[in-house]
């Protein structure tokens, strides 16, 4: 008996599975709670009607955060910066409050904002590489950017966290 | 001062990252030893970036359930929802219980091996049906040790626990011709379901590992002394190739 699911159906069943990441990476990409559903449901769809192109085993998390960029960047980015008068501050974005200690909460809850206080540009940079765990060229795929470019954000990036971070650190005079 | 060759700081920030190539580390790393404002600019590029990520990982809990347009091929018209893939499982497995019923025992399913039949069952397995599964170790140990006396085959839960990119979830005892079947089901990193289904064999077997697509599914099966094995579940062929080994090696 030869059958086997549709490429509609691996894509959407990947997606059941990836959309945690999904959507914490719209949420990075947008600033917003409600832009991050959006976000992330147009990439869904625009995933399912593309599954045809999808190669099967092939991964499928790089192949949608990349769906995810090209919408925000070609399509909703500049809707919301309209409508919004700018990216969304970051004190409005409910931060989750887990069962941790109030200690661990409160230190979870400055990295956070220290994250996603950095331009938008670094901020997806750095959930790509740091959080998602990608190489510079994975990421610099899926930012469709030069490797160099990567590089240049992380350092940026790097350089603004740890003066937030350790501030006796910086400056070494 | 000296012509010592100076470094941009994308370069040391790929040294932190461990993107650079080894000749070029290597020259920082000795550079550094050398030069305390080189040490020290590396110093101020530092950033625990596992802490970033425990932070950022809090958000997933947060997430918002996957849109329902995920969990069906049509929109409800209030009449049961059965997909294209249940269809289909749904109809292959009525042809097999007819091809059983007509002019045969429906013990003796001689067309499909018994893989094909557990593929087909594994087929029906999505994430939430084991990401709920959260068991102290004292049933886990216990329900290994059942499933291994049913089988007649030691399975530990340090052999299950152990192998890389996948979460032990539970066992259970299934059956083919009158032969006992263990399924140990796991999930992967990105939650895809996984399961190794142990069978004893009618006849002493060695077969070498086969990768190969069952049901739209990564696969893997072999034969080791009394045993038959099926590895099966999601896309990822390399990875289910390495947890083939490691659990031929443990078993």
């Amino acid at each position: 008996m030869i059958w086997r699911k549709t490429a509609q159906d691996e894509v959407r069943q990947g997606l059941r599975a990836l959309y945690p990441r999904l959507w914490r990476y719209c949420l990075v990409l947008t600033g917003s709670r409600d832009r991050a559903d959006d976000l992330a449901q147009a990439t869904c769809l625009r995933a399912i009607e593309k599954s045809g192109q999808f190669v099967p085993n092939s991964a499928l998390d790089r192949w949608t955060f990349r769906i995810a960029q090209r919408i925000w960047l070609n399509e909703l980015r500049a809707q919301s910066v309209r409508q919004g008068g700018g990216i969304a501050p970051i004190e409005e974005i409910d931060l989750p409050d887990h069962a941790a200690s109030p200690e661990t909460n409160i230190l979870t809850r400055e990295v956070l904002l220290e994250v996603l206080a950095l331009p938008e540009a670094q901020r997806a940079t750095v959930v790509l590489v740091y959080v998602e765990g990608y190489s510079y060229k994975e990421a610099a795929e899926i930012l469709d950017i030069p490797i160099g470019t990567i590089m240049s954000r992380l350092a940026a990036a790097r350089a603004k966290l740890v003066a937030r971070f350790e501030p006796r650190k910086s400056g070494a005079g | 001062m000296s012509d010592q060759r100076s470094f941009s700081q994308e370069e040391l920030t790929g040294y932190l990252d461990g993107e650079i190539e080894p000749g070029l580390a290597e020259q920082i790393r000795a550079a550094a030893a050398e030069d305390r404002l080189l040490a020290q600019r590396i110093e101020d590029l530092r950033v625990d970036t596992q802490r970033i990520k425990s932070a950022m990982d809090t958000l997933l809990g947060d997430a918002p359930g996957a849109p329902d347009f995920l969990a069906e091929e049509a929109p409800s018209t209030g009449a049961p929802r059965v997909t294209g893939r249940y269809r289909l499982i749904a109809a292959s497995l009525v042809c097999l219980l007819l091809g059983g019923l007509i002019g045969m025992q429906l013990g003796a399913h001689r067309d499909e091996t018994w893989q094909e039949f557990a593929a087909t069952y594994h087929a029906l397995y999505v994430s939430g049906t084991l990401s709920h599964v959260d068991r102290p170790n004292t049933a886990e140990v216990a329900e290994l040790q059942r499933v291994s006396q049913a089988l007649g085959k030691t399975i530990a839960l340090a052999a299950v626990s152990g192998i890389d990119r996948l979460d032990y979830k539970r066992a259970q005892v299934l059956g083919f011709e009158g032969q006992p079947i263990v399924q140990l089901a796991f999930l992967s990193k990105i939650g895809a379901p996984i399961a190794l289904c142990i069978k004893r064999s009618v006849r002493s077997s060695h077969e070498a590992m086969r990768s190969r697509t069952m049901r739209g599914m990564r696969a893997v099966t072999w034969a080791k002394d009394n045993y038959e094995f099926l590895l099966v579940g999601g896309n990822d062929r390399e990875l289910l190739e390495q947890a083939a080994k490691k659990l031929s090696a443990q078993l």
